[in-house]
């Protein structure tokens, strides 16, 4: 039979329950602001089973049956391919869009130089002898050579500029591959009494999607429990809680630049993984080094390699004004290999630019410009990529504009895709301060009501206690 | 859909950003007059604007070309035209002293005229412009006639190119207009046989140069109206190139410069986006259950 104690002892029970259900609105609040939190509900149930009394069950109050997080799954498993596209093409639009090289406003650049090396070219072919126009004529295309070098070393600037941010995303990756391998590993203790450790999921959550975005990795759930993370072609980046470790090693053939290399777990020989394996930032960041960049230096090299070979094929034939003969105007190296880098005007022609030959015959000094019109023939002159120099430079920009462009315009659509999920997980997980608080008054109502049926209770007690 | 306060602050955070980026994208194109400064704020407008700078740097180099060698043509035309007066004077002296009823002292006295005449050719023959002489072909640093007027220049005519692969010539064959190279008069050799021929009071000697001085004063009228039309053809090219360069700035402006309409009605608008959004912000910043809570 039901007895005044036991009421007490089930108000007790009950009470807990509303704290425990006033503490989780609490603990939501309180966590408002913190990345990656799913809100807690407490949720109550009525103890089982019932006291029977004569014919009747007689309720003993609510428990705290458990504390769960609001998530949606099907949504949340749509996060990381995104999480991941927006990261590389952020990265890879940031770093290729911190080039100024092939800016229209930029001063000094190829284009610009080129026009003013054919004009100043131009001019003097129209009097060969004048040294005033030769010495304009040798400055241009010193300007040519300086715009050439210029636009290679800012190319592999941000090139290099890519590895210092490499170095630094390897090093968190790796940490941050050991948090989440342990953190697997806590959450398997935690849940050998069968409870949710909630905090400890979001902060795997966290954690997943950091690496979601720095490493373009995919979670792979285990049956365990476990959240793995593998790379493109299945490449492990954590097994429950094995990491494997990435690391970084200069690559020669690659102009000394950094290979990203990963160890698997377990030690086993490492190898060298590249922008189809890594995603995230890691792989943005190595597209826009080894993909748009490269390419920019590549289309550069080969044009200041064609140009300056074409154009001393037109000027060897020429004579000087001394009657000499056969020399080079450019020096842009052997091969296109770095060209741009290297271009420069032939030092004895800068040291004297009577040496510039733009006569056809030794006979018909100084007058005449028959090698000069060659060599501005050249302006019109089909190179190795079928068009003419400043047609080449101007498909080069372009082309690396609408890189840029591309790389822009899919990380602003994925970076929009992101906030969408992002949103529409944030409206099912995230904390409502509007919410927690009918909570916590619900809470506090009922908390009251409990301490009254323990304070009427008590005085029933008293009551009893006062019988004579 | 449930609407957090995260998503609330957030979601005015990331509209108040863009209301800004357009705000500050429209008045930095205003600003700098520039819309496509970067080769990825309009990749085809990038390398359209290239090309068209390309095509106004040469137009602007050919005019530049054409204008210096319209001042060298025309510096020989000048030179041509005072040998034409100084011959049409030695053909007036020939005229008039082949007349039998000249005599031999006044002879001499036309001789010394004709003397001059031939000074005056050689100083015209050899004129500089520019720091360099213009009658002698390829072979203009030094003097193309010696004292005794021989040519000591080349055959060459000078070329500029006035559009791809398009050469114009920019000098005159001083060797035919003076010589008779290819068939002509030597102009200077009959101003020279003109003055013996008076020195030597040969009636006939001066006559025997009447007909090679009416070719000669023709030959240079001929170079002078080959230096012309050069000139015309220069002047023309010149012509051209200006209103190509007009029409290609023109078109380049189009493409990169910022339309002021545009941008204005751009700005107004994402003036009066970021108001609205800064005022909604802040209205559903208020909305709180924790102002009714007490």
């Amino acid at each position: 039979m039901a007895d005044l104690f036991s009421l007490l002892g089930n108000a007790s029970t009950s009470l807990a329950a509303q704290r425990g259900l006033s503490q989780t609105a609490s603990n939501n609040l309180q966590n408002v602001n913190t990345p990656g939190y799913a809100r807690q509900r407490a949720e109550l149930a009525a103890v089982l089973p019932g006291e029977r009394v004569g014919g009747a069950f007689l309720g003993q109050g609510a428990l705290l049956a458990g504390v769960t997080q609001a998530r949606d799954r099907f949504l949340e498993a749509q996060v990381p391919a995104n999480l991941s596209a927006a990261a590389r093409y952020r990265a890879q639009a940031d770093a290729v869009s911190a080039l100024a090289a092939f800016n229209l406003e930029q001063p000094g650049g190829p284009a610009a130089a080129l026009n003013s090396y054919f004009g100043a070219m131009r001019v003097l072919s129209q009097n060969p002898s004048d040294v005033g126009l030769r010495q304009a004529a040798v400055n241009a295309a010193q300007g040519v050579g300086i715009a050439f070098n210029s636009a290679s070393q800012q190319i592999s600037s941000a090139r290099s500029a890519v590895d210092e941010r490499l170095k630094g995303d390897v090093q968190t990756i790796n940490q941050l591959s050991h948090r989440l391998a342990d953190l697997n590993k806590q959450v398997r203790q935690a849940r050998t009494d069968g409870a949710s450790p909630n905090d400890l999921l979001d902060a795997r959550q966290r954690v997943q999607d950091q690496l979601v975005e720095m490493a373009g990795a995919v979670p792979v759930p285990a049956a365990n429990g476990d959240v793995g993370l593998a790379l493109g072609s299945g490449l492990a980046l954590v097994t429950g809680d094995q990491p494997a470790t990435l690391s970084f090693l200069a690559n020669p053939s690659n102009n000394g630049l950094l290979d990203v290399r990963i160890t698997p777990a377990g030690g086993a020989n490492s190898r060298a993984i590249g922008a189809t394996v890594l995603g995230g930032t890691l792989g943005g960041l190595l597209e826009a080094r080894d993909g748009t960049l490269k390419k920019a230096l590549d289309g550069l090299d080969t044009l200041a390699f064609d140009f300056a070979s074409a154009t001393n094929a037109a000027h060897q034939p020429g004579v000087a004004l001394d009657g000499s003969s056969g020399a080079d105007l450019f020096n842009p190296g052997a091969s296109s290999a770095g060209a741009a880098a290297r271009l420069a005007v032939n030092g004895a022609i800068v040291a004297d630019v009577k040496l510039l030959q733009a006569s056809d015959a030794a006979g018909s000094l100084p007058g005449n410009n028959k090698a000069l019109l060659s060599v501005l023939a050249v302006a019109d002159q089909s190179l190795s990529n079928g068009q003419p120099v400043l047609t080449g430079m101007s498909q080069l920009t372009s082309s690396f504009g609408a890189n840029a462009a591309s790389a822009q315009g899919l990380a602003e659509h994925h970076a929009s895709l992101k906030a969408h999920l992002e949103g529409l997980r944030e409206a099912t997980s995230g904390v409502s301060i509007d919410e927690e608080m009918v909570h916590l008054s619900r809470a506090q109502r009922a908390f009251e009501a409990v301490s009254k049926v323990i304070q009427t209770a008590d005085q029933m007690l008293e009551t009893l206690m006062k019988l004579k | 859909m449930r609407v957090t306060d995260r998503m609330t602050f957030e979601g005015a955070q990331t509209r108040t950003a863009r209301s800004r980026e357009a705000l500050e994208r429209a008045n930095a194109e205003i600003a700098s007059g520039v819309r496509v400064d970067t080769p990825w704020s309009d990749p085809g407008a990038a390398g359209f604007i290239l090309s068209q700078t390309g095509n106004l740097e040469r137009l602007a180099a050919t005019r530049k070309t054409t204008e210096q060698a319209v001042l060298e043509l025309e510096a020989a035309d000048t030179a041509l035209a005072t040998m034409g007066d100084v011959l049409s004077r030695a053909r007036e002296l020939a005229t008039q002293l082949s007349n039998p009823s000249y005599n031999g002292s006044q002879r001499s006295a036309a001789a010394q005229e004709v003397r001059g005449i031939v000074q005056s050719l050689l100083a015209q023959a050899n004129v500089k412009f520019n720091n360099r002489f213009l009658f002698g072909g390829d072979r203009d640093g030094s003097a193309p006639f010696d004292a005794n007027g021989n040519y000591l220049g080349d055959t060459a005519v000078r070329q500029i190119e006035i559009a791809p692969g398009i050469f114009q010539d920019v000098s005159v064959r001083s060797d035919v207009a003076l010589k008779g190279a290819g068939g002509g008069v030597d102009v200077l050799g009959e101003v020279e046989s003109l003055a013996v021929a008076l020195e030597t009071n040969d009636v006939a000697g001066v006559r025997a140069t009447l007909t090679g001085l009416e070719a000669g004063v023709s030959q240079v009228a001929s170079a002078r109206v080959q230096s012309g039309t050069i000139v015309n053809v220069l002047e023309t090219v010149g012509a051209a190139a200006m209103a190509t360069s007009t029409s290609l700035a023109a078109a380049r402006s189009k493409i990169q410069e910022t339309d002021l309409v545009d941008a204005g009605t751009r700005m107004a608008l994402a003036q009066r986006s970021l108001e609205a959004t800064l005022q909604s912000s802040a209205q559903s910043f208020r909305l709180t259950l924790l102002s009714y809570l007490r």
